[in-house]
Parts: structure tokens; C-alpha cells; sequence
């Protein structure tokens, strides 16, 4: 018991140390968690959707982060379906400003990222419809530096998806799904708030 | 529960004269277990939480939580209703900022989490994992170098989709109090 609980605590001590950094900001690993604002989706009934995900974020360059995340997103689709998106993806950030470490660092970012969507009728889980799809996100973003280790960051990013055009619509009293094959641009605009704690420089 | 918490407060100013240490800082770590009870915003309901976290002091004023709500049972103030959760697990992890002196301390805390609730209703009952947050305020009294007592509020938000009237809104606020643990886990 005694050598489980110091196992327990010595990463916890580590935690709380000065970030050790070797020269630049590359080799920066940081883990964090989101919540998510899916403000409109694609379709006539445009809901907003609320998520939660995660993210690990490795630092290429004083400069330049990457953002490897995965969200989970549940919304409407006005009162008889609903809909819910994984997101699984990476995005660079670039940092434009010249100061390494203010207290609010903006930042732009783009990347890729892969999806699964599910939508369901309400009344009758069995009709269904889903799509797997890639997508690509664009958008801007802050970092508030609370401490040397840990950030708040808020993010405001369009993402498209390629792929086909999957919506429901309810025709005679049912709920009925389109899958439309061809090259849609579906998408929706997501805000992120999230808290990041950099773990350590790896160079 | 405004018993409950005078109580702790009343306490807490008592053995606060006994110790005046200070025992914010980086490297506390502390856990609590307590019964929380709570009402939803959206229906006339009271439920009751089994609530537990384990909280880490990375820097003096800041801290990382993970915490869990486990729905122990609830009650509809309409007797013709039945309350409308049936299972409920709600877990958040998030960053909380400190602002305290000496052995009392307050705090400001956001965590993102999941809800996996399964609906006592007649409109869908299937257990569903629903994004959450929850906002926190709340404070602490530290009365010797293991214990604490401490009172919380949070706000937790969440949204039941895919039942055949709609989607549910279960947002709550959920009151927490009483006793917790502490260990400095840092030589200062």
C-alpha cells in the first residue's frame, strides 16, 4: 500500500516542477480537455450541438504547435432526430505574434480530420443513417497562459466536410434520411474551450 | 442543508483559531467523498449524488480536479410524475483558480465531462453518453494538515437527446459539503 501510494504521488510531484525547457519551444507536449459549441449544423433545422473531447498538443517550433484531437458532439435535428459526430483529427497552429511567452497568445490554425456522423429518428432508433467522411478545419485561436504550465485556450473554427451530403427530413409523418453521393461541402462552425497542461520539452 | 452549512462554517471558524498555518500550495493534494444533494432547472426534481473528487495544486493558486457524480435517487414535487432520471453518472475533469488566505481558501473551477444517464421515462430509456460541464464556486477551511472542511456549488450542464418528444435539457445545480482529506506532497 505504503509503495502504491508513493508510486501514485511521485508523477504528481513532477507535475507541479518548472517546466524544464531545453532551449526553444519545440518538443513542447502539453494534454488537455475541451467542451465544444457546434453553433450551426448543415440541414434546414440548424440546431446547435454541444460536445466534450481531448487533445495532445506536440510543439513543432517556438512558432508552430500541433493539435491532435478527438471530439465527441451529440445535437438536434428539430424535434424528430438527432444527430452525433466523432471527430478524430490534427491541426497546425501558427503563432503569429513575436513575444514567446504573454499571458494571451492568438494563434491561426488549419488541418485535417477524420469523421463519423450518426443520425437517428427519435421515435424509432432502428431508421438511421451514418456517413464516414474526412473533413478540413480552418480557424483562430487564443492561449491564456495562467502559469508556465497550464493554459486556457478558446478557438473559433469552420469545418467542411468532403463527402457525401447525409440529412433528415421529415416527409408524411416519417422521418426520412437522404445520403447524397457527390462532392458537398457540409459543415458547421465549432467553438472550443479547453484547458491544456504542458506535460514536457522533449528537445 | 443551509445547516449543514453553517455548520461546517461555524466549525471551521472554531478550529481555524487553533491552527493558522499555511496550507494552500503547490503540491496539496486532497480528495473528498460526500452525499450532494441537488435540483434541476429544467422540472420540478431533487436529486441525490454520491459525490467524490481527487484534487492536485500544480501552482499555488491553480489546481486539476477530476470528480464523479453517481445518481443515487431523486423526487418529483408533482406526485403524478416520476422523477425522470433513472441511472446517472456524471464525470468532469477541469483547472479550478485559487484565491485564499492562510487556512481559507476559494475557488473558481471549469471542467468539461461526460453524463452517461438512462431516463426513468416512458419516452426513451436507453442509456445515452451526453457532453457536459460543469462551473464551479465554491470554498475551503483548512483545520489541521489532514482535514478540511469545504462547501461547493456547481452548475452541470447537459442535454438528454433523442427521445421521441425531443431532446431533455438536465442541467443542475448541486450542492457539496463537508469533510475532505489533504496531503502535501511537496517539502516547502
Amino acid at each position: 500500500m505504503k509503495y502504491l501510494l508513493v508510486c501514485f504521488l511521485i508523477p504528481l510531484v513532477g507535475f507541479s516542477q518548472p517546466l524544464n525547457m531545453k532551449g526553444s519551444q519545440g518538443g513542447i507536449v502539453s494534454f488537455g480537455v475541451r467542451t465544444t459549441i457546434s453553433a450551426f449544423n448543415d440541414g434546414l433545422t440548424g440546431n446547435v450541438g454541444t460536445g466534450v473531447g481531448g487533445q495532445f498538443r506536440l510543439q513543432f517550433a517556438d512558432k508552430v504547435n500541433s493539435d491532435w484531437f478527438f471530439d465527441y458532439i451529440t445535437s438536434d435535428i428539430g424535434e424528430f432526430a438527432n444527430r452525433t459526430d466523432y471527430h478524430i483529427g490534427w491541426s497546425v497552429m501558427f503563432y503569429p505574434g513575436m513575444e514567446l511567452t504573454p499571458r494571451f497568445r492568438p494563434y491561426v490554425l488549419a488541418g485535417h480530420c477524420f469523421d463519423y456522423s450518426r443520425l437517428e429518428d427519435n421515435s424509432n432508433r432502428n431508421n438511421f443513417d451514418e456517413r464516414w467522411s474526412s473533413a478540413v478545419q480552418g480557424g483562430l485561436g487564443v492561449h491564456y497562459n495562467l502559469t508556465q504550465r497550464l493554459d486556457l485556450s478558446a478557438v473559433c473554427q469552420y469545418m467542411v466536410h468532403l463527402g457525401n451530403h447525409v440529412h433528415a427530413e421529415k416527409e408524411n409523418g416519417l422521418v426520412v434520411f437522404h445520403n447524397e453521393k457527390g462532392a458537398s461541402l457540409e459543415g458547421h462552425l465549432l467553438f472550443h474551450f479547453g484547458i491544456n497542461y504542458k506535460i514536457s520539452d522533449l528537445w | 442543508m443551509v445547516r449543514v452549512f453553517f455548520l461546517v462554517v461555524f466549525c471551521g471558524l472554531f478550529f481555524g483559531a487553533l491552527c493558522q498555518e499555511k496550507y494552500v500550495s503547490q503540491g496539496l493534494l486532497k480528495a473528498t467523498a460526500t452525499i450532494s444533494p441537488s435540483f434541476m432547472l429544467n422540472r420540478s426534481e431533487q436529486n441525490i449524488y454520491l459525490n467524490g473528487y481527487l484534487e492536485y495544486y500544480v501552482d499555488d493558486h491553480l489546481s486539476l480536479r477530476g470528480e464523479t457524480y453517481l445518481f443515487i435517487d431523486g423526487t418529483n414535487s408533482n406526485p403524478d410524475y416520476s422523477h425522470f432520471i433513472h441511472q446517472a453518472v456524471r464525470t468532469y475533469f477541469g483547472a479550478f483558480l485559487h484565491a485564499g488566505k492562510k487556512n481559507w481558501d476559494k475557488y473558481l473551477g471549469l471542467q468539461p465531462g461526460l453524463t452517461l444517464m438512462r431516463p426513468n421515462s416512458s419516452v426513451s430509456s436507453d442509456l445515452k453518453a451526453c457532453p457536459s460541464f460543469a462551473l464551479h464556486a465554491g470554498t475551503t477551511y483548512y483545520v489541521w494538515k489532514y482535514f478540511h472542511f469545504f462547501a461547493d456549488i456547481a452548475y452541470v450542464n447537459s442535454i438528454y437527446r433523442g427521445t421521441s418528444i425531443g431532446s431533455m435539457k438536465t442541467d443542475e445545480i448541486i450542492f457539496s459539503a463537508g469533510l475532505g482529506f489533504q496531503l502535501m506532497t511537496k517539502k516547502n
